[in-house]
């Protein structure tokens, strides 16, 4: 039961995503009413298909037996899931204060931050890591590339 | 033809014409392995520099960023599961796969000498057969080129893992995004949803980042490994052009898609990547190692990527129409030059065309030799610990996806992409097929409307022209053929 619903839920999700997307197109894109192949042709074409392919694989899931497979579970899944919330964590404090730190400062910490969540303990080599990479991207791309890095709203 | 050919030999051995090949190849492999820049950025840097440079030499150097940034973003792809280029993004599952088994070195060679076996077939077919290609190139209308995506489409079948459905959803999640921002033919916006950022569209570079990198940095942080390479006593195996024996017949079929993808405008290598994946992966023995560290995947998407920077270069001179953003900037330099791009180039300006003919061949065994070097040196990323890597690709990612436009919306753009290409696995959704329908969606939504309004809403044009039944038979052959194959095969099992 347990594995018929794994399977099942996300095909749902995605056929009631389909049915928003063509709920959702005619506010979204504006077409001529004699148009046939305008622009929200191929959005209502992905619709359908989404939608289609939903059903099909909810009815062939409904209709076979579920393989009594045993489900893998690691040990540390949770404390991997937790890592991963930390580095979506990371890089949205890197995104929303790059223009205000500027780039070296902002990029220092997150790199030093990533160090720690991937399991690095050393102090020295985490500084080392940080720096090295910080500095020589910021040259990298500043200086030989051209690209204009912000250097934040404190400085 | 002959006097210039030798004429242009000498040329090529001017030392700043060989320098000029040289310094281009390195810094395109170099741009090119970095995510978020790849070989446009590098030529567009570079071409005010070409400006006071003889036209022979500028070129040449162009050329060798060129075709060393085709090279380079496959380098990516197989340590970190990152393509520099979204031409590289076919090479992916199977050279990440073989750098996770220890055999980073072997696939990082298949990759030089795929690349360089496809490239200099594409410069002799350059050399001795662009007018030719450029009068079968112009037969190219709007049914063609659908026909032509429709048949790039038919990939998505070899990459659907365990679920045709899963992957058709993915792929039309892929063509869906690719709708957003303005629509080419009538100019409204789609799915903009009252911002600004949205009506430019989504860029392919942090899609490629989001998918493909962040999803393998949240991956590798989740399970906790020493190093991406399983074998930590790595050793470099030999590998010579003897080992490509056993890949022969899939190097030359994917070295023909790359040629006669690459003569077509408008497409450019990461088309030609696909169908040569694809169509190796049909004809093999062992379809099901495709996408588990199959060197003959491998060997198909680098030769068929690298075998269409020689004939791009065919529609760029002889018809002044660009193959892809790289040469579109190849063709502002043949301009900037005095060098008037079109049919009466090889008569007017004939030493310097031939000169960048045969410059791209020896353009080549340089990408080769620096390759070569240069492997021993790159395998040994992959035994980097995990703990100094990742964060390293995690900042390369982020400044990566900034870069591309100089703006932070980008970055969460890659973020965005990066938990699709996180999460949806999990649940049996493939990635590839997604970045597959964002790549050819537009194209293809283009060329099919184009094609109907011209026919007043009659599907019957993709059936009147004889290149667009070609294609579609293609597409017939390359959807029913794996299904004939495996029915006959269980009917011989079960006598």
């Amino acid at each position: 039961m347990e594995g018929r619903l794994k399977e099942l839920t996300p095909m749902v999700l995605m056929g009631v995503f389909g049915i928003v997307l063509f709920l959702i197109i005619p506010s979204q894109i504006k077409q001529l009413s004699s148009e046939v192949f305008g622009p929200r042709f191929v959005p209502y074409l992905t619709a359908g298909v989404i939608v289609l392919s939903s059903v099909s694989s909810i009815i062939r899931s409904l209709t076979t037996k579920v393989k009594n497979e045993e489900v893998e579970v690691e040990e540390n899944s949770r404390y991997g899931a937790l890592k991963v919330i930390l580095i979506i964590i990371c890089i949205a404090f890197w995104i929303f204060l790059l223009p205000i730190l500027g780039f070296i400062l902002i990029t220092l910490l997150a790199t030093a931050a990533a160090c720690l969540i991937f399991g690095d303990r050393s102090i020295l080599r985490i500084s080392l890591v940080s720096i090295i990479f910080t500095f020589g991207a910021y040259y990298l791309f500043a200086h030989v590339f051209q690209i204009s890095l912000p250097s934040g709203l404190l400085f | 033809m002959l006097d210039l050919v030798l004429s242009a030999l000498i040329d090529i051995f001017h030392w700043q014409n060989f320098l000029a090949m040289f310094f281009g190849v390195a810094l395109g492999i170099t741009i090119g392995a970095i995510p978020g820049l790849g070989y446009t950025m590098a030529l567009a840097l570079l071409l005010p520099v070409t400006f006071g440079m003889p036209a022979t030499t500028a070129m040449l150097l162009l050329i060798g960023i060129y075709c060393g940034g085709v090279y380079g973003g496959s380098i990516t792809a197989i340590l970190i599961k990152t393509p520099g280029t979204a031409a590289s993004a076919a090479t992916v599952e199977d050279g990440y796969a073989l750098a996770k088994k220890g055999k980073a070195s072997v696939a990082l060679n298949m990759v030089i000498y795929a690349s360089v076996f496809g490239a200099i077939l594409s410069g002799l077919i350059l050399l001795f057969a662009a007018p030719q290609i450029a009068s079968f190139a112009l037969k190219f209308g709007p049914p063609e080129y659908f026909m032509l995506t429709l048949f790039g489409l038919t990939i998505i079948s070899s990459v659907s893992g365990n679920s045709l459905s899963k992957a058709f959803i993915m792929a039309s999640l892929g063509v869906l995004f690719s709708t957003v921002g303005t629509d080419l033919v009538t100019g409204d916006t789609r799915f903009a949803f009252g911002t600004i950022f949205l009506t430019a569209g989504i860029d392919l570079i942090p899609v490629i980042i989001g998918l493909y990198a962040i999803a393998e940095i949240f991956n590798q942080a989740e399970k906790k490994i020493g190093s991406i390479s399983a074998n930590t006593s790595f050793e470099s195996e030999k590998f010579t052009w003897r080992n490509l024996i056993p890949f022969r017949r899939t190097l030359m079929r994917s070295s023909l898609i790359g040629i006669i993808v690459g003569a077509i405008p408008g497409t450019g290598a990461t088309i030609s990547s696909f169908i040569g994946y694809n169509e190796a992966r049909r004809a093999s023995k062992t379809p099901e190692e495709f996408g588990k560290g199959s060197l003959d995947g491998v060997a198909a998407a680098e030769s068929a990527n690298n075998a269409t920077t020689g004939t791009t270069l065919i529609p760029t001179m002889t018809l002044g129409i660009p193959g892809d953003s790289g040469t579109a900037i190849l063709l502002g330099a043949l301009i900037m030059q005095g060098l008037v791009p079109g049919p009466q180039l090889f008569e007017r300006s004939g030493e310097v065309v031939y000169a960048i003919m045969i410059g791209f061949l020896f353009i080549s065994i340089i990408m080769f030799l620096q390759g070569k070097f240069a492997v021993k040196l790159f395998a040994k990323i992959t035994l980097i610990p995990s703990y100094v890597l990742f964060p390293i690709v995690l900042g390369f990612c982020l400044v990566g996806a900034y870069a591309v436009n100089n703006t932070i919306t980008y970055v969460w753009v890659a973020l965005f992409f990066g938990l699709i290409g996180y999460l949806l696995p999990k649940f049996g959704f493939p990635v590839t097929p997604l970045l597959i329908g964002f790549i050819l969606g537009p194209l293809s939504e283009e060329a099919l409307r184009q094609s109907l309004i011209l026919s007043q809403g009659s599907g019957m044009i993709f059936f009147t022209r004889p290149i667009s039944i070609f294609f579609f038979l293609l597409c017939l052959v390359s959807i029913f053929l794996p299904v004939i194959q495996k029915k006959f095969k269980e009917r011989v099992n079960a006598k």
